[in-house]
């Protein structure tokens, strides 16, 4: 829409606190120290499980919920100060929350209505939203008279018409069929390159943030776990946090027994696991991930010894194209593995060898795996 | 076993409702009843207490009905209208105003406001009656239409309050913040989803404070002036010289006019918003 130069710092969060007084008396952070920079083409995703502080940050953007304390920018000036209907960032509700008296077209117009924009160009405004949503011809029906993904699109109409600077989505799609979903997914993701606006998502399914953003922000207790794009996301994830929470992951904690020149080897419970060197230090406490799909299963003759894991298949489940395999190491450690459903024709109880890239493997220090990657 | 259990269970169910609406049953056909000095006796039907009510000549004797003049019931009844008028307005704005306040702002005491509101409902009639007459003679107010309002006010705020917070409750508050949202300031959003989403309860509970207001004894009994006497004081004292059937007349038109008042509070207070 506007050929402006992306400004990479257009949203900035410094610094924000925000605790909440529990019925019960306690006290729960929210918000715990959040810094943030969005740029303002940019689709940006809060990804993290429920109640670590997403709606929240929403909600102290848009102006229904107040900061304790920090500072929120938004293209050079404070936010805060402003009344939610004086903001110029408009929001997509995870219940949509239509007007259940007004019809269609008085919903979408809403923005316009409030604002006194005259009727005929109010009338071409809410067509043109009502397109773009690809929901056209509705504009006499009431939101009961129509379905979840019908209104979820009538709701990303009412947000878009006013040009707001940003679009904050509350977990839009998290009431729809998988189908419809996937559909939408895309169709979100055209209509942020399309309006060329910053889209602040919120989502707790990492699928979907890994389909969708430029960027995702890893959120754990209102703390910032990680920011990064998907593929940093999924193949360096910061901390044990991200890894668990992002994808299925092997994870196992143990210690180096010899670190020299590119690999290092650790001791994960008394099997032996090769990995890149990180400098690390005999005796190390490490966490090693990885992840199903980076497994290869060779048939027992050709395994070269070095870099393979020994297991016993539990069970093997055809998931499509692959073969999700459950395994169990000898220390009794499981062990998920990903193979091409070609090599299949296993059975329960069969011991197999795992062959890995030693590089393959992402090293955390420390047995916890809270800290930062290498 | 089981088809006896039912049929004692409607059984019951038609007891229930004939003790429940006998009586009433019983004054509607009575005021049809032409015997004017026993008025459990019947006699023949006639339509002539009706017509005595409304000024009309009858083949009635003097001394069988009660009101002197028709005027006299017709300013009974114009006081209780103006009162109830007057008193459904005022409480209505004052009742929804404090059900959005106590449901969409935090303040301290929130909850002791709110059972305050509700007191006057379950105080009985005779202690606030009195109360009420004590205060405006105390302060100085004259007993009239005007004192008659202010103490319906009183309790008629509670109804409304009650009536309004009910609907409130059911609101999705996000509807809000989505219009404040988009632009609307806090009046817009009042104005344009609030006060259209809230309606039927804010209707139901004008309505429901007008019938009271109408039927009010004890208290208005108390805080009524001379001048001002509303139906059902009027009636009160009519009876204090014996039970004629005029009254069952006046007492039917009364009830009509309830009944269709109050169905018109219940359709609008069960009404969805989106139909
Ligand atoms: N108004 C509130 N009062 C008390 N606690 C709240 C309030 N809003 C949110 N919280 C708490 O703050 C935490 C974060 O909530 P929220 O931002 O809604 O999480 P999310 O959207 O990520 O699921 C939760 O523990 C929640 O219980
Ligand atoms: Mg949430």
């Amino acid at each position: 829409m506007s050929a402006q130069q992306p400004s990479p710092d257009f949203l900035k969060i410094k610094k924000a606190y925000r605790h909440f007084v529990t019925p019960e008396g306690g006290t729960v952070r929210a918000l715990d120290g959040i810094d943030l920079s969005v740029a303002s083409n940019e689709f940006i995703t809060l990804l993290g499980p429920s109640g670590c502080g997403k709606t929240t940050l929403l909600n102290i953007i848009a102006g229904f919920e107040r900061l304790d304390r920090g500072e929120i920018l938004l293209a050079g000036a404070s936010l805060l100060e402003s009344p939610p209907h004086r903001r110029p960032v408009n929001t997509v509700f995870q219940s949509y929350a239509l007007f259940p008296h007004l019809n269609i077209g008085d919903n979408v117009g809403y923005g316009l209505d409030v604002a006194g924009v005259a009727k005929k160009e109010r009338n071409q405004r809410v067509a043109e939203a009502l397109e773009m949503v690809g929901l056209s011809g509705v504009e006499k029906r009431k939101p009961s008279q129509l379905s979840g993904g019908q209104q979820q699109r009538v709701a990303l109409a009412r947000a878009i018409i006013n040009r707001p600077k940003m679009l904050l989505l509350d977990e839009p799609l998290s009431a729809l069929d998988r189908n419809l979903r996937g559909k939408m997914q895309i169709e979100l993701k055209n209509l942020q390159a399309e309006l060329g606006i910053c889209f602040l998502f919120v989502t707790h399914d990492q699928e979907e943030a890994l389909t969708m953003s430029d960027r995702i922000v890893v959120l754990n207790q209102g703390k910032v776990e990680q920011l990064g794009t998907p593929d940093e996301v999924y193949h360096r994830p910061a901390s044990r946090f991200v890894t668990e929470f992002i994808g299925e992951s092997n994870i196992f904690s143990g210690t180096v027994v010899e670190s020299g020149g590119q690999l290092a080897r650790v001791n994960v419970g008394g099997t032996e696991v090769v990995c890149s060197n990180h400098s690390l230090r005999a005796g190390d406490e490490v966490s090693l991930l990885l992840r199903p799909e980076h497994f290869q299963l060779k048939p027992a003759d050709q395994v070269n010894g070095t870099n393979g894991i020994s297991a016993v298949l539990e069970q093997s489940v055809f998931i499509g194209r692959d073969h999700q395999l459950h395994c169990r190491m000898a220390n009794g450690q499981p062990l998920s593995a990903l193979i091409r459903s070609s090599l299949s024709g296993l059975k329960p109880g069969q011991a197999l060898t795992l062959e890995y890239d030693p590089t393959a493997w992402h090293v955390i220090p420390g047995a916890s795996g809270v800290g930062t990657a290498q | 076993m089981r088809k006896v259990f039912n049929h004692l269970l409607s059984g019951y169910g038609a007891l229930f409702f004939i003790f429940l609406y006998a009586p009433v049953l019983l004054l509607i056909a009575y005021s049809f009843n032409s015997n004017p000095v026993n008025v459990m006796i019947w006699k023949d039907f006639t339509f002539d207490w009706y017509i005595n009510l409304f000024g009309g000549t009858t083949s009635l004797k003097d001394d069988s009905a009660y009101v002197e003049s028709t005027d006299q019931l017709l300013a009974a009844l114009r006081v209780s209208l103006t009162v109830a008028a007057f008193a459904t307005v005022i409480s209505t704005v004052l009742g929804t105003s404090v059900a959005v306040a106590l449901a969409r702002y935090r303040f301290k005491l929130q909850g002791f406001y709110r059972v305050l509101l509700m007191i006057p409902m379950v105080m009985p009639d005779i202690v606030l009656g009195i109360a009420l007459l004590i205060f405006f003679v105390g302060v100085g107010v004259n007993l009239g239409v005007t004192s008659i309002v202010i103490g319906h006010c009183t309790f008629l705020t509670s109804y409304v309050f009650l009536v309004v917070s009910a609907r409130l409750a059911g609101m999705n508050p996000l509807i809000e913040s989505a219009s404040a949202d988009l632009g609307a300031s806090e009046w817009q959003t009042f104005r344009r989803v609030t006060l259209p989403l809230i309606l039927p309860g804010v209707i139901g509970g004008a309505l429901l404070s007008f019938i009271i207001s109408m039927d009010d004894l004890v208290i208005t009994y108390f805080i009524s002036g001379v001048n001002s006497t509303t139906l059902p004081v009027f009636i009160m004292s009519m009876i204090r010289r014996g039970v004629k059937p005029e009254i069952n007349a006046i007492a039917t038109m009364m009830l009509v006019v309830s009944v269709l008042i109050a169905s018109a509070g219940i359709y609008f207070r069960s009404r969805k918003t989106d139909s």
